[in-house]
């Protein structure tokens, strides 16, 4: 088990970076928000806590609890605005924000090195972000078919209907929005401080791709699809990589190249993914034993 | 010296609205943002740089990219959104999004690892050859972009409003349901649609790639996101606010760049796009309608 983890730290390192991704982006679209302001809440989480690290000496696990913070506080406050549109336009609109967020890295040089990034501690071990994905897959699973899960389904089934019955949805789709962005922070903190690095291409457009990857190819039905994409994700990056840069030509440029078709083929081909997948065999399976039975 | 400078900033400007034209086309017809739109963009621009390479006059080398575009274009029509589209004939445009930005960051990665990460020189004299018209000093590349831009533009205003295709074109952005049922091919349009915006890309792709002499990848996300704004600024749907977007857009990074700082350029159009969202969700020119996408 020891030397199954000591040959394998790094990809089930990144396996959970995943899986933290992909639960924020599953909180967001659960309540039917495409944001594509993950990279965004990564870089204010990565900043932050690197900015603690440096002025105070808080130690590392506050300094990850005060990124989420910042991080969520930055959701309030630009969700207020962001969050008065829908569907296309949000996702534009976050997209808008998350670049504004890149661009301020970029800038204000004095606390995030500018383009040169910052170099920091690797702090990071793997039972953090082991206890991080923990917190928040159990806080996911805990709420599940309780009230504030129903009442995130309601909204995303009628809007209307939820409201008459009570629910605010404007602060509900706040929260959720705050919520995603909250694991985002804490996600940024953890992974900037074990990779010894950060910048703000680190952060930009391309960087889409690790969040989208595995919620489409987890779906949205269940967050355990989002956890076990992630797992075969990075199994499979990590597998695809090490074929690409150890043939004889280094094919390695080519790497991206595969990851962003197998999100098209898979949206196009399976917009449910893994858990739309499961879902889908099992209505099959109850429906061919109510044939059987009649 | 401040006219040569509206000039190039007008040339710019109206490149921007050739790109973000296409886009907001396919915004029409179907209600999703192409994201792959920056892909087919560069595919022109490097066509150029390739036929001008290879010591091609330049007609061929925009009709070139002209090609290469619709042949994008129309790939992924073909590959995503025909498989995407939903049986009444209405797109569905969160998967659309997410597939085709897939395929934007793929086939971005597909140019950076054949053609390197590094700009490729154009070493076009023309790019930088002036003219002198009444002690004015202008590039002659800016003239031609302007003229292009003005014609394309022109023309698909004048397609649209008076010409049967263009009717069958708006009656699918209206209602793709009723449009079938009043025997509009509504494939065949999209289909036009896509070819017109894969052009349209192409053109703009070389324009851009010919007046900044160099042909590189960081274009296509840059330019990208620059449409979005555009198209969002303008009302989603509409080749006249296009056309507006893209000089406000142009004018305001020219405006950012000389008063506050060229560092703070990019920044220019995404407040403009959070503004405009908030403010008047459905652009400058868009109907109310559009809100609902």
């Amino acid at each position: 088990m020891m030397a199954f983890f000591g040959a394998y730290e790094s990809v089930i390192n990144e396996a959970m970076l995943l899986a933290l991704m992909g639960l924020a982006m599953w909180i967001w679209l659960r309540a039917g928000l495409l944001s594509l302001a993950g990279p965004g809440f990564l870089a204010v989480g990565a900043y932050s806590s690197a900015w603690i690290m440096d002025r105070w000496s808080l130690g590392f696990f506050l300094a990850v609890v005060l990124a989420a913070a910042v991080s969520a506080s930055v959701a309030v406050l630009s969700g207020k605005v962001l969050l008065r549109t829908r569907g296309l336009h949000f996702a534009i609109i976050t997209l808008a924000f998350s670049e504004l967020v890149r661009l301020t890295a970029l800038n204000w040089t004095s606390v995030t090195g500018g383009a040169l990034g910052l170099s920091l501690p690797r702090l990071t071990a793997s039972w953090h972000l082991l206890v991080a994905l923990g917190l928040v897959g159990g806080t996911v699973a805990f709420t599940r078919k309780r009230w504030i899960d129903l009442w995130v389904d309601a909204t995303a089934v009628d809007e209307l209907m939820a409201r008459v019955h009570g629910v605010d949805a404007s602060v509900l789709r706040l929260s959720i929005y705050t919520a995603g962005a909250a694991v985002f922070g804490i996600t940024g903190a953890l992974g900037a401080h074990l990779d010894y690095f950060i910048a703000p291409s680190d952060y930009g457009f391309d960087e889409l791709i690790d969040m989208l990857a595995v919620v489409v190819l987890g779906g949205t039905y269940h967050w355990g699809g989002t956890v076990v994409a992630a797992g075969v994700f990075a199994g499979f990056r990590n597998v695809l990589r090490r074929t690409l840069t150890s043939s004889a030509v280094d094919l390695g440029a080519y790497l991206l190249v595969i990851l962003g078709l197998a999100i098209a083929i898979i949206a196009v081909r399976w917009p449910g993914g893994l858990s739309g997948w499961v879902k889908a065999r099992r209505i099959l399976r109850s429906s061919d034993a109510e044939v059987d039975a009649t | 010296m401040f006219v040569s400078q509206l000039i190039n900033a007008v040339s710019t400007g109206a490149a921007y609205a050739l790109f973000a034209l296409g886009l907001a086309l396919i915004f029409g017809v179907l209600r999703v943002i192409q994201f792959a739109h920056g892909a087919v963009l560069l595919g022109g621009a490097y066509a150029t740089w390739f036929l001008v390479d290879a010591d091609m006059p330049l007609p061929l080398a925009l009709g070139g990219a002209v090609i290469v575009g619709m042949a994008l274009s129309l790939l992924i029509e073909v590959a995503v959104i025909r498989p995407l589209a939903a049986s009444d004939g209405a797109s569905n445009a969160l998967p659309v999004a997410i597939a085709t930005i897939g395929v934007e960051i793929a086939a971005l990665a597909l140019f950076r690892a054949v053609l390197g990460n590094e700009a490729r020189g154009l070493n076009l004299e023309f790019g930088q050859a002036t003219l002198s018209l009444g002690g004015i000093n202008m590039r002659v590349i800016d003239l031609i972009t302007i003229l292009l831009a003005g014609v394309v533009l022109l023309g698909t205003q004048l397609m649209l409003d008076r010409s049967r295709h263009g009717w069958a074109i708006r009656a699918v952005a209206e209602s793709p349901r009723i449009a079938s049922l009043l025997g509009i091919p509504h494939g065949q349009v999209i289909r036009a649609t896509f070819l017109a915006a894969g052009a349209f890309a192409g053109l703009s792709g070389a324009l851009l790639a010919i007046s900044s002499n160099v042909a590189s990848p960081s274009l296509a996300n840059a330019m990208l996101l620059k449409a979005i704004a555009i198209i969002v600024i303008g009302g989603m749907g509409s080749p006249a606010g296009a056309l507006i977007g893209a000089f406000l857009i142009a004018g305001v990074e020219t405006w950012t760049s000389v008063v506050i700082g060229s560092s703070y350029r990019d920044f220019a159009a995404f407040v403009l796009v959070v503004v405009m969202l908030v403010w008047r969700p459905s652009g400058l020119f868009g109907s109310d309608e559009s809100i609902r996408a």
